[in-house]
């Protein structure tokens, strides 16, 4: 079928067949057995590290909107 | 785990709260829940860095789960993740190899033959091998379609493209598959 030739006509016999064949693929399985177990180890470790940065991002967001205070303070006086 | 999230039988809005609320066992029943047809969509987007395509994404959701407003299925928020991730791992490199264990039948091997196990298996194979022949783009919206099934709607939201584009794609990618197909002297069957 050409480029333009609209979407959703029928599938051609051709077509049909491709999907079936595609669609034996879906039984392929996976590894990755202990993939949970490796993502859930990463997080152990990230959650902690993420919640620091956070921290540090807030205390050091809360020090910087302290100067810029006292700055403009400073300025308009 | 919170009483209202059961384990396995939690639907994934649940399973979603009560990760939020640091319940890490129920973001683990969420990566068995979508494990295969992430590692699957890796696999053939990106070849042998499916495994980290897969963690990728899930450590990638896990720290935008506050994001996951519920406005499309999770399944189809994941492989969006998994989509980007596969196409990051790809770069600029040439996928070389799909790894996918083909023990696995849809048939059960009670019912077939080792022959037709072996001839399935080695179906399977060449189809790989066939898939691997077309664009990243092309390649893309065939394994969402056809090998994993998701609707037009889903691919649209999973590529981040218009409905039409996706349809035009699809269109292009089963035809370039057939050509492909129809390029070697295996049997496929196909229609002339």
């Amino acid at each position: 079928m050409s480029e333009g030739s609209p979407p959703d006509a029928p599938l051609t016999p051709a077509e049909e067949r491709a999907r079936a064949l595609l669609a034996e693929l879906r039984a392929s399985q996976p590894a990755g057995g202990q993939l949970a177990a490796s993502v859930t180890r990463a997080l152990r470790w990230q959650r902690p590290l993420r919640r620091a940065l956070e921290a540090v991002g807030v205390t050091s967001g809360g020090i910087l909107g302290g100067l810029a205070s006292a700055v403009r303070g400073t300025r308009r006086r | 785990m919170s009483g209202v999230v059961e384990g396995m039988a939690a639907p994934d809005d649940a399973l979603v709260a009560a990760t939020l609320r640091g319940d890490l066992r129920a973001f683990e029943h969420l990566i068995e829940r979508h494990r295969d047809v992430v590692l699957r969509v890796g696999a053939r987007i990106a070849g042998d860095d499916a495994e980290d395509v897969a963690q990728d994404t899930f450590l990638r959701a896990y720290h935008r789960l506050a994001r996951w407003r519920g406005e499309a299925p999770f399944r189809t928020w994941l492989l969006r993740i998994a989509h980007n991730s596969a196409i990051d791992h790809v770069g600029a490199r040439q996928v070389e190899h799909v790894a996918l264990d083909e023990g696995v039948d849809e048939v059960p091997d009670g019912e077939r033959t080792p022959a037709e196990r072996l001839e399935a298996a080695e179906r399977r194979r060449r189809l790989d091998t066939k898939l691997k022949g077309l664009a990243p783009a092309h390649r893309t919206v065939l394994v969402l379609r056809d090998v994993e099934g998701l609707s037009y709607e889903e691919i649209a939201a999973v590529t981040n493209m218009p409905l039409g584009s996706v349809k035009a794609r699809l269109h292009r990618a089963r035809n370039e598959f057939i050509d492909l197909l129809q390029r070697n002297t295996y049997d496929w069957e196909l229609p002339r």
